[in-house]
């Protein structure tokens, strides 16, 4: 039950953490936030995760625009937690008792990920400014993207491709 | 269980969506997005050590056989996972193997560096018979839940929970033996020729006891101490046909089946153990007869057969209890039933008069009422408790003792009454 309560709170600071303007395009990402955290937490292993991060991220761009960076980290790791929770989640049993280690590792592979990559994006604020053209910037990003959809694919690929080619003898 | 691995909806949280809100944060002119989508595409890097091979699961119990009240530590071991992270499981003990609460187990353990993980299932056999352990579902993930093999389902697993909670002690009286020269020594020291050692002379010792050699070694009068050779039957009737009462397990209320069984395992281990041979009838929907014999192997025998008794029958008129073939005619003979219906009365009167030793053990819950409770269900219950005394009166007037069960020395009182009137040559 840890993982869902970890995912219900996480989903919630999510939703809330961009402070939503009392409008209708404010708080629309907010109420598909909530429906989404709701099936998330029923079904951890369907879509809702990533519709509450979606819609998260869409109501940050929203209303989040000049926020603190303290609220952006937690605002950050919130998103993190809601993606490992979520993970973890959909592969333990509703009333599973969560040994220790488990709940251990996957909070420092959470806070770990979420301050590095962080710490990354902060970094680069401090590097000089240039004048590279948006389109410019979109295609690298379009090509990252890209290398890094293929590298999952690949990795994705190899397991299936190694179960099938190394079968279980009967017994 | 060997299951391969795939991907989980999770990979699409860390490939797709931060891309694409990178996209949107650059083509938007706002970096702070930039550092919501890092952290979920930093997720995807565990996916570069990928689990080795497929994992395999198996449910491992303690044995076939436990004893009931026993702590039974099963065990779901995973192997050849090396690269895997966690192992969840839920295992469902529908019957009475079962953990101290609730009806399943549901753990999540992490995988070692070695691909291999255990989780201790923790359960206590609560009632004799035969429960199952399982089905297992196992899930196993790798690479922060971006991949998972299972949910898989391992097969439940059979466990005999044999009647032996409680040890009845008593006096190893028996009516009558068989007579014929041991072919079992009795454990009762007396006057035979299985030796079990040498002890002083004492007063009412035979003169052709004495051991002369270690005697006049020592100064004092020892004699040889032996054991009585004694070959009796004993012949256990277990009426199953009815049960009363309601089952509970062994921390719970007793019913009368419940009850009956454990006390023909505890005088079967019983006797058997003081070197008599002993046979167990079984009635429920049929009968069955476990010839009488001795040993430990018999031991076996009769408490495996006993896993199987279980009263099924509700209506319809009642079973007759067949007479039991081939029963020695100096035998002891221990119906143990809660002496519901008539035939039961029947059956231990006609062993009566055909010249058996009979003791009836009552096995009737004390605290029996009726699930059923309209205006008429205490007269009826209260009319079926007169016939049934009356029946148990009758039996009695015939010289069969009926006796309530009570755990260790419930026969020795009877006992010794039919071995007076067997020696006595007397009618009882």
């Amino acid at each position: 039950m840890i993982p869902r309560v970890a995912l219900a709170v996480a989903g919630l600071a999510a939703a809330l953490l961009p402070l939503p303007d009392p409008t209708p395009i404010g708080l629309a990402p907010l109420l598909i936030g909530l429906v989404a955290l709701w099936r998330a937490v029923m079904r951890p292993d369907g879509p809702g995760a990533a519709g509450v991060l979606g819609a998260a991220a869409l109501s940050w761009l929203v209303s989040g625009g000049g926020a603190a960076p303290a609220r952006l980290v937690v605002f950050a790791l919130a998103l993190a937690t809601v993606h490992s929770s979520a993970a973890l989640a959909a592969g333990v049993p509703w009333r599973a008792r969560v040994d220790g280690r488990v709940l251990l590792r996957w909070a420092a592979r959470t806070v770990g990920t979420t301050l590095f990559g962080v710490g990354v994006v902060g970094a680069t604020a401090l590097l000089p400014r240039t004048g590279t053209p948006v389109a410019t910037v979109a295609a690298g990003v379009v090509a990252v993207t890209a290398a890094v959809v293929a590298g999952a694919v690949v990795a994705l690929r190899r397991p299936h491709a190694l179960t099938r080619s190394a079968p279980t003898p009967e017994p | 269980m060997t299951p391969g691995w795939r991907a989980t909806p999770a990979v699409l949280r860390v490939t797709a969506l931060p891309a694409a809100v990178a996209l949107v944060a650059v083509l938007g002119h706002r970096p702070d997005l930039l550092a919501v989508a890092a952290p979920l595409a930093l997720a995807a890097l565990p996916l570069l050590r990928r689990p080795a091979g497929p994992p395999e699961v198996r449910l491992v119990l303690p044995g076939e056989a436990v004893a009931e009240g026993a702590a039974v530590p099963a065990r779901l071991v995973l192997g050849g996972a090396e690269g895997a992270e966690t192992l969840a499981v839920a295992v469902a003990t529908p019957d009475w193997v079962r953990p101290p609460a609730g009806r399943s187990v549901a753990a999540a353990v992490p995988v070692g560096p070695s691909g291999a993980a255990e989780v201790d299932l923790d359960l206590r056999a609560l009632r004799w018979g035969r429960s199952d352990v399982g089905p297992a579902v196992v899930t196993v993930s790798a690479a922060g839940g971006l991949l998972r093999s299972g949910p898989e389902t391992v097969p439940a697993r059979r466990l005999a929970v044999l009647p032996l909670a409680e040890r009845y002690r008593g006096a190893t009286l028996v009516p009558r033996a068989r007579g014929t020269v041991g072919v079992h020594a009795s454990r009762q020291s007396g006057d035979g020729t299985e030796l079990t050692g040498i002890r002083p002379f004492a007063p009412g010792d035979r003169m052709r006891r004495i051991n002369w050699r270690v005697s006049l070694r020592t100064g004092e009068l020892h004699v040889n101490a032996t054991t009585t050779e004694r070959d009796a039957d004993v012949v256990l009737l277990l009426d199953a046909r009815y049960d009363a009462g309601r089952s509970g397990g062994i921390d719970g209320s007793a019913s009368g089946v419940d009850v009956a069984v454990r006390a023909a395992a505890a005088l079967a281990a019983f006797y058997l153990g003081t070197g008599d041979r002993v046979g167990l009838v079984t009635y429920t929907g049929g009968t069955r007869q476990l010839p009488a014999r001795a040993g430990r192997a018999q031991l076996h025998r009769l408490l495996h057969g006993l896993l199987d008794v279980s009263a099924g029958r509700s209506g319809g008129s009642e079973p007759p209890l067949p007479e039991p073939v081939g029963v020695d005619p100096r035998a002891l003979v221990v119906v143990v039933s809660p002496l519901v219906g008539r035939h039961v009365f029947d059956r231990a009167a006609a062993l009566a008069r055909a010249g058996h030793s009979v003791i009836a053990v009552d096995t009737l819950p004390d605290a029996l009422g009726t699930e059923e409770t309209d205006a008429w269900s205490a007269p009826v219950l209260r009319l079926w408790r007169l016939e049934r005394d009356t029946r148990t009166t009758s039996l009695r007037d015939l010289g069969v003792p009926v006796v309530r069960w009570s755990g260790s020395g419930t026969l020795d009182g009877v006992l010794v009454d039919l071995a007076r009137a067997a020696q006595s040559g007397r009618p009882r």
